[in-house]
């Protein structure tokens, strides 16, 4: 079924991995489903962009994770690019929303401008992840493989950094206005994007963790992630 | 931010009362309470609360709950127009607002929870 490529760990542990990243799945799923009726519900432009960017950072990657090594030849290292990247740019269409105008308030006939400016917001996100996958170093096996890791670190670094940023936002948003969902938010999104990062570069140089264990704690702190998410969308 | 009826007339006619427009000048700055807009604008509490209904209706304010020392919530006041522009052609006349520029941990609280 699901194949985890790693070596000196017990075998419980990669069984473990592979059942929480099924539950993070199942779960990302549903923060979909809640992301997609909260548009639905507010009918705003802003809102369609935000649950957008929520599932490009959850449901994507995590399917993606647990898709790609059932079905598909990819590396470990092409699928980390590739969930990575869905990570990027949801936290980029999440910072759009937040920066960007995505919503018009003109009480007269200016919608058309502020969906152009939405197009153009949309397609900056398009040809954004269009340039990520093309750089893939699909077809043929990397023929420098410390050039091909170093860009996923730099990527990798670029959307903890991005990650750590939404999640600071969204954690004054949580002080300035009271809002519980936003601190929930903020820890998710610190979660999946931040603290995978350090687990998976920083702690490996410090401590002599073996392989399968840096993997179990960041499919437990994306899985801790997406269920944080899941909860500051329901009532809390 | 509904484009329902003729808001544009709403937000003119909203704009030609004096504690309306007191109002939107005292928050664009700050954010105030509506007991001390009624100090600053020289009104009722019961005069403040009306006018702070119709301008947040259109738009033109946002309210924030706060905690007092004591631990009780009480509601702040923003202005959240920089510009009303009224353009006036063959065709009619449209009323434009400019929002002014919000907080990006405000904007996104309100949108996040605008989607729960």
């Amino acid at each position: 079924m699901i194949e985890i490529e790693a070596t000196g760990g017990p075998p419980a542990a990669i069984v473990l991995t592979v059942v929480i990243y099924a539950c993070a799945t199942g779960l990302s799923l549903v923060v979909a489903a809640m992301a997609y009726t909260g548009y639905r519900e507010s009918g705003n432009r802003a809102q369609l962009v935000l649950a957008a960017g929520l599932v490009l950072l959850t449901t994507v990657p995590q399917t993606l994770r647990v898709i790609l090594p059932t079905l598909t030849a990819t590396t470990a290292l092409e699928r980390t690019v590739l969930t990575t990247a869905s990570e990027l740019c949801g936290l980029i269409a999440i910072l759009y929303t937040i920066h960007g105008r995505p919503e018009s308030r003109s009480r007269s006939g200016r919608r058309p401008k502020a969906r152009r400016e939405y197009s153009l917001g949309g397609l900056a996100l398009l040809v954004g992840l269009v340039a990520l996958v093309g750089s893939l170093p699909f077809g043929s096996a990397p023929t420098v493989p410390d050039e091909a890791s170093l860009g996923v670190t730099a990527l990798s670094a670029l959307t903890a950094f991005a990650g750590s940023y939404v999640a600071w936002l969204a954690y004054s948003g949580y002080q300035r206005n009271e809002s519980r969902p936003m601190l929930f938010l903020g820890l998710g999104i610190a979660l999946i994007t931040a603290v995978p990062f350090v687990l998976a570069y920083g702690v490996t140089l410090m401590v002599a963790a073996s392989e399968v264990m840096v993997l179990l704690s960041v499919s437990v702190a994306q899985f801790a992630g997406v269920f944080a998410i899941y909860y500051s969308l329901a009532r809390v | 931010m509904a484009d329902d009826g003729e808001p544009g007339e709403a937000v003119l006619s909203l704009l030609d009362d004096e504690y309306a427009r007191a109002i939107l000048v005292a928050t664009s700055h700050e954010s105030l309470s509506a007991s001390a807009l009624a100090e600053t604008c020289g009104a009722s509490e019961p005069t403040i609360y009306r006018r702070l209904t119709s301008l947040a209706d259109q738009g033109l304010i946002e309210e924030q709950q706060e905690l007092d020392p004591e631990g009780h919530h009480y509601k702040t006041y923003t202005t959240r127009v920089d510009r009303v522009t009224v353009e006036i052609d063959a065709e009619g006349y449209r009323v434009s607002l400019e929002p002014s520029a919000e907080d990006p941990a405000d904007r996104f609280t309100r949108l996040y929870e605008g989607l729960r």
